[in-house]
């Protein structure tokens, strides 16, 4: 029954001039916007790489000329211009070591926040600095956002669906073929359930048809898992509005008042629910503009300038084997001894005036993401940044982990400086191989979204199931 | 073949159907005559199983239609008023199509006869059913109540959008299958139809059979126009 | 006859349970957009004036020092937000928020709100704009895909034209009706949009700007009642009547801009980070355009202003020589941040001219610029903002060189200046372009509006002439 099911839904379909021209359209979708995301990550992977390899020739040559300062070839003029010193090269406010995010394959899936979120940061002795493309992307792109996957998945892919199951049964209704086939002798639960699994095989079918190729061509390759991530999310979310389609069928309406209410359900889902949702999650967790943050920074300055000699004594008392200078006596060692020092406690406060700007953003996301139960839109997009690595938690994560490569960074120069050493061409080997690239996070196989869609499907399946049931007894 | 027994359907407060009885022989073309809404679709829809009877019962050769719904409709063939098929399947496909879900395997031979005994050519058959008139639609219906051997067969207003010649190869095809012994009961307006290929015409007012006319007889057109202004 | 038409259309959409549920569904979504894009505009614009003002008081009340020492403190400033920004916030979330002023460098804006937000705020805001741009077309469509094509389908079309109306009224009927259901429902919106500006009580010239927006977002309405009214006419067939009228929605309204996007930066990409600092590092090693490099630029001023003072050593100028020559060399570096900005913008507009080019099809991003551009958060205006404050930053720098030349010793690098002399330096007072200024820049777009209107008109008219009655 299943096979002459599927057999006769696939003639249908096939036949049909609208199916055509939707799969056209898909594919053209589908296919652009995997271009789009094949040259960003182009375009990034050049910007990053021009980036390391200034640095690379940047440090060789520094390394050169350390080496002939070191011979006493060649004078400098003034430590601060000295390649060999620590402090030049570890780096506060020149030099430094830049790491970049390295996009993955899979990072073609979703643009996400990557047009927004630095691509570099440059490590310091002190802490590290952001620095990317995003600083000059015209801000009019930004707010149109890109014609990447994601948007084509989450907005456009339903409305293939749709088309193609909006009169499951409604049409078989008005053509009087529903009639023809309740008058065989066949059960017409049976028949029902194998036609919408018919119809759905092919529907899945097509999906992964369009995906797949050119998911491949654009450089996922099958045996990266997020290439079937991928597929299987599109064909999860078919089933979504599959199971939709089919509960406004089963409320006995016309064609039309179907595709009405259709259409309708992919607006909410799509645009409205999440611009309701990012409105109450801003109402829930405003968040305070930065334009206060920079001013308490000031003000901070000031505060940490006055407690600075407090820790400084705290810290000639550990450490009596240096004598504290005045400040004529400062020598540039001295200055940065106490800079150093008092390092730790300057960045814990400053952390936690910050913390009064990063929390509310933060719980305002978290709130906004824990609503993504209302739209499978949302679902979506979440499971596509995830698994490009370009959400926000992507980049946090990333940061995370430069932050300790920043330690090592520093602690490689700062133990030099305490053991009043200079930089040998040895060393600058050593430098030269730190490394400089981290692969943008997957958030550790984050499959939230692909949880949050499954059960909005069940949602939907039971609402369906419940329509053909008040139905059935009308 | 096709038997009601005391068959009553109420909507509601509105009743349908009134203690219909009715009894159709193997062979027996029977035509169901009354105004919109006097219960000729609700009788059909009984038969069907499309519409459970509040009481009474339905049979189709013996077999009591509440009770063995598929069994019952092994043994009938619909022929409904508006008769679309599936536009982007040829007359061909869909009849296989139909034939299968009765449970029918039959090869494109079988099915082209079937269609050519209905009255298709074979090369209309292999058209899409998209550019068919009403007419070749009907033979397709027809033709999947033959694939099926239907002994019983139940006709909504067949010949309404015809024109005279369809209907008069509609009247012809009736007449054959008359000859194999198949049951028909046909709900109709077209009283000339009527009088054409019935044994019997019944006349339904609000849900009851008024009158059944026997028309081996003399009976002309225009006495059966009257006969049914009088009753209804 | 056209009011005929256009009553009997107007009354049954009136009727229809679609128009009702729509209706209040929109009205809905519309006062909800107008209370949260409003709250959120007064906190942020409270935000942003404090944060000036305690900026200007930090500044006043810095540390006794050296001129230059604060002209390395540096200020900030921020960016201005404005009355109309609650309808519609443009661009606004992705142009940074702050701006740090110091002596030789001319930094890029900070912390653009929507980088800190979470993944979903990217996905739509619901403001004002966004209800009448994006979900009012589809309003339109609702009640419209239907007009043509089911007079066609039910054979009312017949009777009309045996009646002897002409296709063409029966098009200005149908379209009559139909503005009286838009208009039924945006009266209302437009009347309630502007509690916004009453209640910031703002000025004179953004009550025009409103109006203008009002007549645009009009000008729009209109042309998706033609494109319904084509669409429902072209295809003869309610059910693909409203596929088609959807699918060009979801053409104007959803793919159109993102793909001009994507197209633009193809075309016309912008420097990566690395190629525009490293160009701007070496136009200020090497010198550019006739300006030498800093060196050899220093030199000979050097030797100018001496042979000028008639001295020979820079000690007996009448003028501080360090704070002058900083001063020189500030205006020297500005020029080649200029010239390096100057690029990037022209880049931007070049994108830009790809995303307006995107209006021949999509009249969305039509108004989309519109919009943006009365409302004062278009890119243009916050280009305009920046420009300013580099001004600013040349003249507070100037303002603090000058102290340094005119009223210090050389080599004296230990007087210091306290509030008194602080308080005295100029304000940051950034005024928006003005409506009349912005005509020009309005020209255009509004002409290509019309336009569209005028051509979906005809289109429309064109095939209500085509239609076949049966």
């Amino acid at each position: 029954m299943f096979l002459l099911q599927l057999k006769y839904e696939t003639l249908r379909l096939l036949r049909s001039p609208m199916l055509w021209l939707l799969l056209v359209f898909l594919a053209v979708s589908v296919g652009f916007g995997a271009y789009n995301g094949v040259r960003r990550i182009a375009a990034k992977r050049q910007s990053v790489g021009e980036m390391l390899a200034q640095q690379q020739e940047d440090l060789g040559k520094q390394k050169m000329q350390a080496d002939s300062v070191a011979r006493g070839l060649k004078k400098v003029g003034g430590w601060y211009l000295d390649p060999t010193n620590v402090i030049v090269v570890g780096g506060v406010w020149r030099g430094g070591w830049v790491t970049a995010f390295e996009p993955a394959p899979q990072s073609l899936l979703a643009a996400g926040m990557s047009d927004l979120q630095p691509d570099a940061w440059r490590l310091t002795l002190m802490g590290k600095d952001a620095r990317g493309d995003s600083e000059f992307e015209n801000p009019v792109n930004l707010a149109f956002g890109t014609f990447d996957l994601s948007f084509v998945l989450a907005f456009l892919l339903p409305l293939l669906v749709i088309a193609l199951s909006f009169n499951l049964v409604s049409g078989e209704r008005e053509q009087g073929t529903l009639a023809l086939q309740w008058a065989q002798p066949v059960a017409t639960g049976r028949l029902f359930l194998m036609k919408t699994l018919a119809r759905f095989t092919l529907l899945a079918a097509l999906t992964l048809l369009v995906t797949l190729p050119i998911l491949t061509w654009s450089g996922i390759s099958l045996a990266n898992a997020a290439a079937w991530q991928t597929a299987g999310l599109a064909v999860l979310y078919s089933l979504f509005w599959f199971l939709l389609a089919l509960g406004v069928n089963l409320r006995g309406g016309s064609s039309a008042q179907n595709a009405l209410l259709c259409v309708g359900a992919w607006l909410l889902f799509t645009l409205v629910v999440p611009a309701l949702v990012n409105m109450v999650s801003e109402k829930a967790h405003p968040v305070p503009s930065r334009a206060s943050y920079l001013n308490e920074m000031r003000d901070a300055d000031a505060y940490l300038e006055a407690q600075k000699k407090t820790v400084l004594d705290v810290f000639y008392q550990k450490h009596p084997n240096y004598t504290r200078k005045s400040e004529a006596e400062k020598e540039w060692q001295d200055w940065y001894r106490e800079d150093f020092a008092v390092m730790d406690f300057d960045k814990k406060f400053r952390d936690s005036l910050e913390q009064r700007y990063i929390a509310p953003a933060e719980s305002q996301s978290d709130f906004a993401e824990n609503l993504t139960l209302l739209s499978p839109a949302l679902s979506v997009h979440r499971q596509m940044t995830d698994l490009a690595g370009t959400s926000q938690q992507a980049y946090k994560a990333s940061e995370k982990s430069l932050d300790a490569s920043q330690k090592n960074w520093a602690s490689f120069f700062l133990k030099k400086f305490e053991a009043n050493e200079n930089l040998t061409t040895a060393d600058y080997d050593v430098i030269l191989k730190f490394p400089d690239k981290v692969m943008a996070a997957n958030v550790s196989g984050s499959s939230k979204g692909a949880f949050w869609l499954a059960v909005q499907c069940l949602l939907v399946g039971f609402w369906a199931w419940w329509s053909g049931r008040r139905l059935h007894r009308a | 073949m096709i038997l009601a027994q005391n068959l009553t359907k109420h909507y509601g407060d509105k009743i349908a159907l009134d203690n219909l009885t009715l009894d159709i022989a193997p062979g027996e073309i029977f035509c169901l005559l009354g105004q919109n809404g006097a219960g000729k679709t609700t009788t059909i829809n009984c038969f069907l199983g499309f519409t459970k009877a509040t009481s009474g019962k339905a049979f189709i050769n013996g077999l009591d239609v509440a009770k063995q719904p598929l069994e019952s409709k092994k043994h009938l063939a619909y022929l409904p008023e508006v008769v679309m098929l599936y536009p982007n399947l040829t007359g061909l496909e869909n009849l296989d199509y139909f034939s299968r879900l009765a449970g029918f395997k039959h090869d494109k031979g079988d099915l082209l006869i079937c269609l050519e005994k209905a009255g298709l050519q074979e090369a209309d058959g292999k058209r899409r059913v998209s550019g068919y008139s009403k007419g070749m639609r009907q033979k397709v219906g027809i033709a999947i109540a033959l694939a099926k051997k239907a002994k019983a067969l139940f006709l909504d207003e067949p010949t309404s959008g015809l024109d005279p010649k369809a209907s008069n190869d509609f009247s012809q095809l009736l007449l054959e299958l008359k000859n194999d012994d198949v049951a028909v009961l046909m709900a109709t307006h077209d009283i000339f139809r009527a009088k054409d290929v019935a044994n019997r015409i019944g006349i339904m007012k609000d849900g009851k059979l008024m009158n059944v006319l026997d028309n081996s007889g003399h009976l002309q057109a225009k006495e059966i126009e009257e006969l049914y202004l009088q009753t209804i | 006859m056209v009011f005929t038409i256009a009553n009997q259309e107007l009354r049954s959409i009136l009727r229809e349970g679609r128009f009702k549920t729509a209706a209040i569904l929109l009205s809905g979504l519309f006062l909800l957009s107008l209370v949260g894009a409003f709250d959120y505009y007064s906190a942020l614009k409270k935000q942003h004036e404090e944060a000036a003002q305690t900026a200007r008081k930090q500044w006043e009340n810095q540390e006794d020092k050296n001129p230059h020492s604060a002209a390395h403190y540096g200020t900030y400033v921020f960016k201005p937000i404005y009355p109309l920004s609650y309808f519609d916030r443009g661009v606004d979330a992705f142009t940074g928020n702050t701006l740090f002023l110091e002596a030789h460098r001319s930094h890029q804006s900070k912390f653009k709100t929507a980088e800190e937000r979470g993944d979903f705020a990217r996905l739509g805001v619901l403001t004002p704009a966004f209800v009448l741009g994006m979900l009012f077309p589809l309003f339109i469509i609702v009640l419209g895909f239907g007009s043509a094509a089911a007079e066609r389908e039910n054979g009312n079309l017949r009777l009309l034209l045996a009646q002897g109306v002409r296709p063409s009224t029966l098009f200005w009927g149908k379209s009559l009706g139909l503005w009286g259901a838009v208009l039924a429902l945006a009266i209302p919106f437009f009347m309630a949009g502007a509690g916004g500006l009453l209640v910031s009580g703002a000025g004179g010239e953004h009550w025009l700007r409103y109006a203008c927006t009002l007549l645009l977002y009009l000008a729009y309405f209109g042309c998706f009642i033609h494109l319904t009214l084509l669409i429902s006419a072209w295809t003869g067939r309610q059910s693909v009547s409203l596929v088609g009228s959807l699918g060009v929605w979801v053409l104007i309204c959803l793919i159109a801009p993102k793909a001009a996007v994507n197209v633009a930066k193809q075309q016309y990409p912008a420097p990566t980070w690395q190629s525009y600092n490293a160009s701007i590092k070496a136009d200020l090693k090497n010198g550019v355009d006739g300006h030498d490099a800093a060196d050899a630029y220093t030199e000979r001023l050097e030797k100018e202003t001496l042979q000028k003072y008639g001295v020979d050593s820079v000690q007996h100028l009448p003028f501080n020589w360090a704070g002058f020559v900083m001063q020189k060399g500030e205006e020297h570096e500005t020029y080649v941040f200029q010239k390096h900005k100057a690029e990037l913008l022209k880049v931007y507009q070049q994108q830009q001219q790809v995303h307006q080019a995107a209006a021949v099809v999509s009249p969305f991003v039509l108004t989309g610029i519109l919009s943006q551009r009365l409302a004062g958060t278009d890119v243009d205006v916050y280009f305009d903002f920046l420009a300013a404050a580099e001004r600013y930053r040349i003249q507070l720098v100037g303002e603090l060189n000058g102290e340094l030349t005119n009223n210090f010793k050389y080599g004296d690098w230990d007087g210091k200046r306290g509030k008194a002399f602080f308080a005295k330096n100029s304000q940051f007072d950034y005024q928006p372009p003005t409506l009349s200024s912005l005509l020009g820049s309005l020209g255009k777009p509004a002409a290509a509006m019309l336009i569209w209107l005028l051509i979906s008109g005809l289109a429309a008219i064109l095939f209500f002439n085509k239609l076949k009655p049966v």
